[in-house]
């Protein structure tokens, strides 16, 4: 029955569309954004809270053994970093929330606050 | 589908063949106590008009050819002479002297054989050695790239990528935890604020590769005034 309905409408007229061409304006328009990100509030980004970094070679990293002591690049009173994409967003101090770890935030960017 | 390395000859290809075939050529004329009146010379096979010329011969070895070699004139002394006998012994000598100094199989046999298009062409790493005397000449088509020691050079076995990059430095991240948030939270976020890791306080930390990737697991402690993790099973 659906069948016969599409049928039937295609033998209306049906017509290719060409689209029109669109030539660039000689003068930039005013931004549509305006480094306004307003839209992408509600886009969920993964942040990843790290207590330190260790530099090892791959021959170090291949003799790792259990029970070995991986000693990382910060000192105990450091800040951690909170990254996003791989790059500091926020620092904070490590904390126990409840029975879980948390991150108290001391530090945030600057000038990606609105 | 045929493929072959492409090699091309540098300038420095070039004059380091010419001072090997200089050498070559020097030692044979101690030997035969020739007078020091051969000049060497060198050109990209790709741009040797020679190569189109007849008279060319293919030093075969195991039925390969190895080198190309084109004697002028073809004929150093009247056939039967011992002129001509000793003349075509120094030639051979010397043919096979410049062979052995580029590497080239020199103990086979000399058949006539077209040169192959591909020796000709650019990328092929041929070059043409040229020696000549006044009145006669000997040419060379030979690889470029000559073994550092001779035919029987020793090439060390390949080595397993995991053994080869084992001084390469790589630099881990000890992760507390990730959480997700939206933008609208992260924009607000201000010192004093907490954030839960989701991960329970006696739970060992992830040691996490550059490209994201679970190396080990380890508790948070501390070693000498620093932030360390003892690595778990």
């Amino acid at each position: 029955m659906n069948n016969q309905t599409n049928r039937a409408e295609a033998k209306q007229v049906t017509q290719v569309i060409e689209l029109p061409e669109i030539k660039p304006h000689p003068v930039p328009g005013k931004p549509v954004v305006e480094g306004n990100l307003a839209m992408l509030q509600s886009v969920k980004v993964r942040l990843r809270a790290v207590a330190g970094e260790a530099t090892m070679t791959v021959g170090e990293l291949m003799a790792l053994r259990e029970d070995a002591v991986v000693a990382l690049d910060r000192a105990l009173n450091e800040p951690l970093d909170l990254l996003l994409d791989g790059q500091v967003v926020a620092r904070g101090q490590l904390v126990a929330v409840g029975d879980e770890f948390g991150i108290r935030i001391t530090e945030v960017s600057r000038v990606a606050q609105p | 589908m045929r493929v072959r390395p492409y090699v091309l000859v540098g300038a420095g290809a070039i004059q380091s063949a010419i001072a090997g075939a200089r050498a070559a050529v020097d030692a044979w004329r101690e030997t035969w106590g020739f007078e020091d009146d051969a000049q060497v010379s060198c050109i990209r096979a790709s741009e040797a008009d020679s190569l189109h010329g007849p008279g060319w011969r293919a030093w075969h070895k195991d039925g390969v050819p190895g080198a190309w070699v084109r004697l002028a004139p073809d004929e150093a002394a009247a056939p039967g002479s011992i002129a001509h006998a000793v003349a075509e012994r120094a030639r051979r000598d010397l043919v096979a002297s410049l062979a052995a100094a580029f590497g080239a199989r020199a103990d086979g046999e000399f058949a006539a054989e077209p040169i192959p298009h591909e020796a000709r062409a650019v990328g092929a790493g041929m070059i043409v050695i040229r020696v000549a005397w006044p009145g006669a000449a000997i040419e060379m088509l030979v690889a470029s790239a000559p073994p550092a020691n001779g035919p029987a050079q020793h090439r060390s076995a390949p080595i397993a990528p995991a053994e080869a990059i084992r001084g390469a430095t790589v630099r881990l991240s000890a992760e507390v935890g990730q959480v997700e948030i939206d933008l609208r939270a992260l924009r607000a976020l201000a010192p004093g604020d907490v954030i839960r890791l989701g991960r329970s306080l006696d739970e060992p930390l992830t040691l996490v590769a550059p490209g994201g990737d679970t190396v080990c697991h380890g508790h948070l402690g501390a070693s000498a005034g620093r932030r360390a993790l003892d690595v778990v099973p």
